[in-house]
């Protein structure tokens, strides 16, 4: 279990200016085996908290451990637990074959020699990249490093692992297939900690979530609780060749939707209407309102995006 | 080919007369060579890693950062076999130098020594080039002096008593008396173990830094240069 207790960071400023706060009193705790979730605008402390939990960071208040282990007080006795994969292309010797990398590894989580090669070649296979494993990793594209990211580490069985936007700047193939892998590894017992910027990778992998803006969480919840207990409402579509600038302009007078888009396009006006949380409308209201058929009106609940550009946008003003 | 040149400067500036001092200058432009091989190639290997992101990697590791340094510092070292025997090899061919040698076992182990000298000096530097965004101006920096004041090239005797005595607080002042030594008969034994015995210390000062080190860049939040 990792279990974060009140944590911060901070950043020394330049001269003159005062120590720049990245997190602040952050606290959750993760269940063996979830997939957990950090969600979060840039600069919202994601890394950050990443690099604390895998040792890479001292905090500056408070604690996290991870089984029992405090990261700050026993980093080594940590380490061999964890497996962190930060996104990007870095992190890799360009010059070794994805093979040389692995084994580099290898050595430093003192795996043994006999049957390190047999694993390398079966965590490779794992994640597509067995046919190149011979091939200097400086010809490989950003999907490939990404996976070879994973499988380095996996190299020592991790119980926790760390992915810092492991998607990103991935294309849609790479990216499901990341998620692919990713989902497999927490079918089978692996703890994780993810942080992404996609909400849609989030809603579809995550058991649940944390949102974090300028260093604080803001939720910590399942993605289905969260869309349920957004302040958003849910988003309707219609169209139609009928003036409803007035019956939309009322309901809007009225507090009832909290935005309002409308587009020209194949001789017809597009409306799109989002719906304040606070104040719900069901479908068969609104056509009445209009004085549409139901028919003609589709309704979207409130996705993982809208709680989260809810959360941030009320959390950032205050 | 910089340990070439080396050698061709030392050569000509003594005179290459196949006498004991040419083969001393030979193995001394040699570790000259291995010198520069581990300073520079252990900074850049860890400035570069810094900047490549793999120093993360490895911090992130239970290896922490002693055991991949030693391997760094080692493979740089092991470079240093090169120049000395590129420069044994150019000697012989464009200089003609005959060596001579009075005991080939001593000049093996001494120079082993040496080698293991340089790692241990490099090991002690990679602390702070772990910390150091400045790792190659210091590189820069200790380049002349270190092998002046050891004594790699010239005689160590020639210099000031004062620094005479601060090269041997270095390992591989001590492991060049022992490769003269063993070039011209005297005693490479004690300065060889003189040189063990004091690596042995610099890799014990080392691994103390460098689990600072692991501390400090966890508190400052600096490992990376992007």
């Amino acid at each position: 279990m990792i279990e974060v207790e009140n944590l911060g960071r901070t950043y020394k400023a330049k001269r003159g200016q005062p120590e720049v706060a990245a997190l602040s009193g952050v606290s959750f705790r993760v269940h063996k085996g979830e997939l957990f979730g950090i969600l979060g605008p840039n600069g919202a402390g994601k890394t950050t908290l990443i690099r604390i939990l895998s040792t890479l960071l001292m905090p500056s208040q408070g604690t996290a451990s991870i089984d029992g282990i405090d990261v700050a007080r026993n980093p080594q006795g940590v380490r061999p637990r964890i497996g962190v994969v930060f996104g990007g292309e870095r992190g890799l010797y360009d010059r070794l074959t994805a093979r040389d990398n692995m084994r580099f590894s290898a050595e430093l989580y003192g795996l043994p020699v006999k049957g390190r090669d047999a694993l390398i070649t079966q965590l490779l296979d794992r994640v597509d990249l067995a046919e190149k494993s011979e091939v200097r990793v400086e010809t490989f594209s950003r999907g490939m490093r990404q996976r070879l990211h994973i499988a380095r580490a996996l190299l020592h069985r991790p119980d926790v692992l760390f992915l810092d936007e492991p998607s990103n700047g991935l294309d849609p193939v790479a990216a499901r297939e990341l998620r692919r892998t990713v989902r497999e590894l927490a079918d089978g017992g692996t703890t994780i900690i993810l942080t992404t910027h996609y909400m849609f990778e989030a809603d579809e992998l995550c058991d649940r979530v944390a949102v974090i803006v300028a260093g604080r969480v803001v939720a910590v919840s399942k993605p289905a609780d969260l869309k349920a207990g957004a302040p958003v409402g849910s988003t309707f579509e219609f169209s139609g060749h009928e003036a409803f600038d007035d019956s939309v302009q009322r309901l809007v007078d009225e507090g009832q939707f909290i935005d309002v888009q409308s587009r020209d396009a194949d001789g017809a006006t597009h409306w799109l209407l989002r719906c304040d949380g606070e104040k719900p409308i069901s479908r068969e209201a609104l056509s009445r309102a209009l004085e549409i058929e139901t028919s003609r009106v589709f309704e979207r609940p409130p996705t993982l995006e809208d709680a989260y550009v809810a959360l941030v946008s009320r959390n950032s003003e205050s | 080919m910089t340990p070439l040149a080396y050698g061709t400067i030392a050569l000509l500036m003594v005179g290459p007369d196949n006498s004991d001092s040419a083969t001393v200058i030979v193995f001394g432009a040699g570790l000259l060579g291995a010198w520069s091989a581990t300073l520079f190639g252990a900074g850049e290997s860890l400035y570069m890693q810094r900047f490549t992101g793999t120093m993360g990697m490895i911090a992130a590791s239970p290896a922490g950062f002693f055991r991949p340094v030693i391997g760094f510092a080692l493979a740089s070292a092991t470079l240093g076999v090169y120049s000395i025997v590129a420069v044994a090899l150019w000697s012989a061919a464009v200089f003609g130098i005959q060596f001579s040698v009075a005991s080939i076992g001593g000049v093996f182990v001494a120079v082993i020594v040496a080698l293991v000298s340089l790692v241990a000096i490099g090991v002690v530097l990679a602390g702070y080039y772990v910390l150091s965004r400045q790792a190659m101006t210091v590189s820069n920096l200790l380049e002349f002096p270190i092998w002046i004041i050891t004594g790699v090239l010239i005689p160590a005797s020639v210099l000031w008593p004062p620094l005479q005595w601060a090269g041997k607080l270095l390992p591989l002042g001590w492991a060049t008396d022992a490769v003269r030594a063993a070039i011209a008969g005297g005693d490479w034994l004690a300065p060889s173990l003189m040189a063990i015995a004091l690596s042995g210390l610099y890799f014990g000062v080392a691994w103390i830094l460098l689990v600072r080190v692991d501390r400090l860049i966890r508190i400052t939040g600096e490992l990376e240069l992007r």
